[in-house]
């Protein structure tokens, strides 16, 4: 056996193995050192063959007026109210110098498309986010998406619901049920 | 010549050579021009091993989507790695057996790992609730894939990464944005990997299977491409004509895509880019021989001109016609030679119609005539366009019902005759041999 193929191989699987090991430390490193923001969202429930049952995730201050093209990645400036919920002040192709800034893309009109859009949970817990949600669609309770923002790179760590992690309401009410 | 001419043509070299009729260099030439398959590798053992592979690849992507978040990121991080570091293992194990390898293990490490590292990487998105589209992940999944190509040498790889890439480009071809992002990067991809393939196989034809699988992929993944290229041209209409001539040239690239005089002789069902490529330039040449659609191509082919895309697959197109002519590809040089039919668009409706029709009726007659004089060629191919074209136009005239009838009755008794003329000679020919 040659040793160039050997050699080939390692680098291989070496990149192989590199490439998600990359990803795991950056958003490692944003949910342990990111600034925490809170987004409102609407949450119903599909399923990703590849990733199993998630909660598509879609924020509501989505929108910021400015000409850049669809498709395009942009960085938007976002401001906090004192409950941490998060709002877009402006958006550009340049990477803000300092503050609380995140990259999106561009989509239809003045929206972006934050860079997370589900929430993956459990398949048991699934069908009961499915039920929670078709109780609470007309009630005041509204799903929060905990996000952590670091250099630009915004990591989705939670949803909640009153301040309740989603993942323990709903093994709550799973638990609660005879 | 197909397989089993050339082992019947071994059985006899022997005896041959001991009747006198041939000296041992002339057999051991004869050998050389008409080699030996290796023996074949038993394709259901193959086939097994790849479906073994597929279903525990797909077991562990089920396992790993039904979410185990009780158990923690770190341990769920750590269980989407173990089954990429086990296939490597056993693809490390396949390679350092080298040549004593059978050859479905090899496609069973390649399958295993590929797999492995899609399922990786879906499950690190999972754990961190990544977004994305599906066609970032597949382009990520093929690129790291890819490799294992020229390291396993594997045909299931090679199959994969083919699906993959064109249907990539499929998903990327309403994209907006810069050009490398979208389908118009499928050339691109596809050269990476015709590269990977030459480095596993050197020049060597993939095998019948995988050619039925690849060259759909790749028309596929050229057409999005050829889609995206064109669609910069704001007006539909001109577009949608444009992306017809640029098709066209895809087509001729596959139509008369180089092989070797072995490749050349063998059957026209192992050959599926010849079987695209002629259907796509018959399909064309009806449509030319329809006068309304003149004005369309004719803008068409003033936009082609100045299209960067049209050099991109005009290019090997120009090559390949070049080397047909030179290995005297007749009957493919007379279908690909619609192309140059929307050229009489520009002289106006009368000349583009009339030239299409007249070009079918040309293509029909060569097909048999070359055929008649020991040439490769498709009489079959060339009986049904002429029937074909004297149809579509007796359909279209105004003609009364029993005038139209008698010449199809005419028509399909002469088809019917020349079947049957055709068959008989196969016959005695064979008889002969």
């Amino acid at each position: 056996m040659k040793a160039l193929p050997l050699v080939a191989f390692a680098v291989v699987a070496v990149i192989q193995c590199l490439v998600p090991l990359a990803s795991i430390g950056k958003y490692e490193q944003v949910l342990e050192k990111g600034q925490l923001i809170k987004l409102k969202c609407a949450a119903p429930d599909p399923y990703d063959p590849l990733r199993g049952r998630y909660l598509a995730v879609r924020p509501t201050p989505q929108s910021v007026v400015s000409d850049i093209e669809r498709g395009q990645r942009a960085f938007v400036t976002l401001k906090l109210d004192e409950e941490g919920f998060a709002s877009p002040v402006s958006i550009g192709l340049e990477r803000p110098k300092s503050g609380l800034y995140a990259q999106v893309e561009r989509s239809w009109g003045d929206n972006f498309d934050w860079p997370f859009d589900r929430f993956h949970l459990n398949e048991k817990l699934a069908p009961e986010a499915d039920t929670w949600f078709a109780e609470n669609i007309r009630s005041a309770k509204g799903i929060t998406a905990e996000v952590r923002v670091l250099d630009g790179t915004a990591v989705l760590a939670d949803l909640s619901v009153d301040g309740k992690p989603m993942r323990q309401l709903l093994a709550e009410r799973l638990n609660a049920k005879p | 010549m197909s397989s089993s001419h050339h082992d019947w043509l071994h059985q006899q070299l022997p005896r041959w050579q001991t009747d006198g009729i041939l000296s041992a260099p002339a057999a051991e030439r004869i050998k050389e021009l008409y080699p030996l398959e290796k023996p074949g590798v038993g394709l259901g053992q193959i086939l097994l091993g790849v479906l073994g592979a597929l279903l525990v690849g797909s077991g562990v992507i089920t396992l790993l989507a039904h979410n185990w978040d009780s158990l923690g990121r770190a341990v769920r991080l750590g269980l989407a790695f173990a089954p990429l570091l086990l296939s490597q293992l056993l693809s490390l194990w396949v390679m350092r057996r080298g040549e004593t390898a059978q050859l479905w293990w090899r496609e069973l490490a390649g399958l295993l790992q590929t797999l492995a590292v899609g399922a990786c990487i879906a499950i690190v998105s999972q754990v961190y609730h990544l977004g994305g589209t599906w066609t970032e992940f597949l382009l990520v999944w093929t690129l790291l894939s890819l490799p294992l190509l020229p390291l396993l040498r594997s045909h299931a790889v090679a199959a994969v990464s083919s699906v993959a890439l064109a249907t990539w480009a499929v998903g990327r071809n309403s994209f907006q944005g810069v050009w490398y992002e979208t389908a118009m990067a499928y050339p691109v991809l596809l050269l990476l990997l015709l590269a990977c393939w030459y480095l596993a196989h050197g020049w060597k034809a993939p095998p019948v299977m995988l050619r039925w699988i690849a060259v759909p992929s790749i028309a596929a993944g050229l057409g999005a491409a050829a889609d995206v290229a064109c669609s910069v041209h704001k007006n539909y209409w001109q577009h949608e004509h444009h992306f017809v001539l640029v098709l066209q040239l895809v087509a001729v690239a596959m139509l008369l895509f180089p092989l070797t005089r072995r490749g050349r002789e063998e059957t026209t069902w192992k050959k599926p880019h010849q079987i695209l490529g002629t259907l796509w330039c018959i399909g064309f040449a009806f449509i030319c021989s329809y006068a309304e659609a003149a004005d369309h191509l004719a803008k068409g082919l003033r936009t082609l001109i100045t299209e960067p895309f049209s050099l991109v697959v005009g290019l090997p197109a120009l090559a390949f016609t070049w080397l047909a002519f030179k290995h005297q590809r007749w009957a493919l040089l007379a279908i690909a030679a619609s192309t140059l039919l929307p050229i009489t668009a520009l002289g106006g409706e009368i000349f583009f119609g009339l030239a299409g029709n007249l070009y079918l009726l040309a293509l029909g007659v060569a097909l048999i005539v070359l055929d008649s004089k020991g040439q490769l060629s498709a009489p079959r191919l060339g009986a049904l366009l002429i029937a074909s074209l004297v149809l579509t136009r007796m359909a279209d005239s105004d003609l009364g019902l029993i005038a139209k009838g008698i010449s199809f009755i005419v028509v399909g008794l002469a088809f019917i005759g020349f079947n049957l003329h055709l068959g008989r000679r196969n016959k005695s020919s064979q008889a002969l041999s």
